[in-house]
């Protein structure tokens, strides 16, 4: 710091009467955004505090509905405090000051009372908020999920942040989407009922599809088609896409992430298509890929990676039919069609560990193999960096030489991570 | 400035520097770069030209005093290099709003009116997990608000500022059923004392249940609506009450004490009707003020009461009966 500030800090700031009251200094739009990180009951609850809190709670923007503040768990337990929490909601949302628009709404709720939750969420839509998060897990896992959205489809013009959870979309939802959400930039779903087969928006920049489930019997692949897409986030578990997802027209991916549970649900060839959609990604993150995807054995258009740099890669390559030399021969071929890459990271990938299986080979030596392969070389690649969970030296230790033969020019470091 | 002279001089006294000025009249340089990061000051340094020397220093706004402003450019320094990853941020900020209320206060004050909207975001966070969890009565101490509403307008029941006159009557509702509630529990306490314990049978009770009429007898009903009306002739005194039976924490149902009106009956046709039971087929619900939550609750507490009677066949928990029929 400069000596004069210094010197400011030092003797500035006299002490001031105790009794100051700075907190309520602070003018409306600042105390609201405070207000906005406590949850609903809270906030309301400001307005005993002094009279200048005492309508605050009216005309604040954003509220969080979240029915832990009632302590309302599970289905059997405990009635009293839904209706409490119920009434609550319902109060807060008639006595708030109808002019005062809304920039952010978010709820927290069992599907308790369907038709309550579903007219506070009409409710809050039609004040048009920027920022809406619904989140209306089921008390069973199995249970099937029956809240919709609703439709009020001239509300969404300011919606920005879109995010929704355990949720039925059908395809109005897609409508919506695609010509209703004219300023959505953040969509993100997560464990919802996917009924509909396309995502389509111009302007969505951010997007996150973790374990919806889709519809066992369409006949069509999911498509995504977003050209301002920046992100890409897919977890699929739990669901079967038979005709896989396919991303069209988005050359403006940055990152991405595919995440896999199982490869039967999602077959190859479509995974292949998948892939070859997020070309233009700077950094990629794949898990549970086949090999057969990545193979560029056909050549038939699989496009060349040329803006990434940071590759991850987790439990790929376990076919455990392949030998770890051919295997590693898969990575490079992969390899060689990103050349601008930096960084490549490998977890759990080339042998399968399971860790509550005590591998009880005792080896007194290893033979490492001189490996006459072809060797890769990918000019711009610094590091390989291998995520490992436990020692089984004899496996680590001969993907490292594998490794160091076949693609020479990186250095490699191992890091160990603890679960 | 001879060549060696320029030599002499240090590598930092090429930086540019920019001049601000508080309210008070401090003046005070700050490095370009660190300047910049805050809106307000780029757009005055940008649109108006200010600030590059100490005769036209940038005025910054009365929010902002000394103390706060070295805070923010504290603030500034560390943030406008682009190299920090995403932890060292975070840790940065916070250890930053570990400060005392009042200056965090200020630095609120003074973040906002220089624009600086992550920094607003970051104070107001740190404000709002002060507040969290806190009685009123510690709040105003840390804050030293003025405690200044009557003890009246303390307990007052939300109001309504726009005065809708459907909600005020939706207010007068909520009291009065209040008043019921408050009625029903003093009777309720009454009533525990001398209640007998149920011998009657399983049997005996479905068949009173449904619909052979007699004296202490819940009603059956045809539909909810029936319920409803009932609340406003409260002319029956529910003697059974719905009681919270949740001692075992077993079969988990607990109905609320509700209004006479909404006390749950099992689902089933009954021929017998009281007499002061009107036609309720064409009535306006929202009148009753118990608008469609009401329904929704007596949905439920009606399939739980046929639950706890399913639980209670085997006759162990005979004492523990308390059903919520209405009777008369």
């Amino acid at each position: 710091m400069i000596p004069e500030q210094k010197a400011k800090l030092c003797s500035g700031s006299t002490s001031r009467a105790d009794t100051c009251d700075r907190l309520s200094d602070l003018p409306d739009g600042i105390l609201h955004v405070v207000m906005s990180f406590l949850p609903a009951r809270h906030a309301v609850q400001t307005s005993v505090l002094s009279r200048r809190w005492r309508n605050l709670w009216c005309s604040m923007p954003s509220i969080s509905i979240n029915e832990r503040e009632f302590e309302v768990r599970g289905y059997c337990q405990i009635q009293e405090r839904w209706d409490e929490f119920e009434d609550f909601i319902t109060n807060l949302l008639s006595y708030r000051c109808n002019s005062v628009s809304l920039d952010r709404f978010q709820i927290y709720a069992h599907s308790h009372s369907q038709q309550t939750v579903d007219r506070w969420i009409r409710h809050s839509i039609e004040y048009c908020p920027t920022v809406l998060k619904i989140e209306i897990p089921c008390y069973h896992d199995d249970a099937p999920l029956s809240l919709k959205l609703p439709y009020l489809g001239s509300s969404f013009c300011r919606l920005k942040k879109l995010s929704l959870s355990h949720l039925v979309l059908d395809n109005h939802f897609a409508e919506l989407l695609c010509s209703g959400c004219s300023a959505l930039v953040d969509l993100e779903l997560v464990n919802c009922f996917n009924c509909f087969q396309h995502i389509a928006s111009t302007t969505l920049t951010r997007l996150v599809v973790n374990t919806c489930f889709n519809e066992n019997d369409a006949v069509d692949p999911m498509v995504i088609t977003a050209p301002s897409l920046a992100y890409l986030k897919l977890v699929i578990q739990d669901t079967i896409y038979r005709h896989g997802i396919s991303v069209c027209n988005v050359s403006s991916l940055v990152e991405a992430s595919i995440y896999m549970q199982y490869n039967e649900d999602f077959p190859a060839k479509y995974q292949r298509r998948l892939l070859s959609g997020l070309f233009s990604v700077t950094s990629l993150e794949l898990t549970h890929f086949e090999t057969m995807a990545m193979l560029n054995k056909n050549s038939d258009g699989f496009p060349i990676f040329l803006n990434m740099r940071y590759l991850s890669l987790e439990s790929c390559f376990l076919d455990d039919e392949c030998d770890l030399d051919s295997k590693l021969e898969d990575l490079g071929s992969f390899l060689e069609n990103a050349p601008c890459l930096e960084k490549l990271t490998l977890q759990r990938c080339m042998f399968c560990v399971d860790p509550d299986w005590e591998w009880d080979v005792k080896r007194k030596s290893i033979n490492l193999q001189r490996l006459d392969g072809k060797t890769f070389h990918c000019l711009k690649l610094q590091m390989i960096e291998v995520l490992y969970e436990d020692d089984h030296e004899h496996l680590l230790v001969e993907l490292l030489w594998g490794l160091a033969r076949r693609l020479p020019d990186p250095s490699i470091k191992l890091t160990k991570i603890f679960r | 400035m001879s060549e060696s002279e320029l030599a002499v001089i240090k590598p930092e006294a090429l930086k540019t520097y920019i001049w601000l000025q508080c309210f008070d009249g401090s003046i005070q340089q700050v490095e370009e770069e660190v300047a910049m990061f805050c809106p307000m000051i780029c757009r005055e340094i940008v649109k108006n030209g200010t600030g590059s020397s100490k005769n036209h220093a940038i005025a910054l706004p009365e929010r902002v005093n000394p103390a706060s402003l070295s805070l923010i450019l504290d603030y500034c320094r560390f943030h406008q290099v682009p190299g920090r990853s995403n932890k060292e941020r975070k840790s940065f900020d916070e250890k930053f709003v570990r400060i005392d209320t009042e200056r965090l206060c200020e630095l609120t004050s003074a973040a906002d009116s220089l624009q600086l909207k992550p920094l607003v975001d970051l104070t107001s966070r740190a404000l709002a997990r002060i507040i969290e969890g806190k009685t009123p009565e510690e709040i105003r101490d840390i804050f030293h608000l003025p405690d200044d509403l009557t003890e009246e307008e303390k307990l007052e029941p939300l109001k309504n500022i726009n005065d809708d006159p459907r909600i005020r009557l939706l207010n007068r509702l909520y009291a009065k059923k209040r008043k019921e509630l408050q009625e029903r529990q003093k009777l309720k306490d009454v009533q525990v004392q001398d209640e007998q314990k149920d011998e009657r049978s399983l049997d005996e009770l479905l068949c009173f249940i449904n619909g052979d009429g007699g004296s202490g007898g819940g009603k059956g009903a045809k539909s909810k609506k029936k319920n409803k009306r009932r609340k406003d002739h409260a002319k029956i005194p529910p003697k059974a009450d719905s009681e919270p039976v949740n001692k075992e924490g077993a079969i988990c149902v607990v109905p609320r004490k509700v209004d006479s009106g909404n006390v749950s009956r099992l689902p089933c046709q009954s021929p017998d009707m009281q007499d002061d039971v009107e036609d309720p087929f064409e009535d306006a619900d929202l009148d009753d003020g118990l608008d469609p939550a009401m329904k929704e609750e007596l949905d439920r507490v009606q399939s739980q009461v046929s639950v706890k009677l399913a639980v209670s066949k085997d006759g162990s928990r005979g004492d523990l009966w308390t059903y919520s029929l209405e009777q008369s």
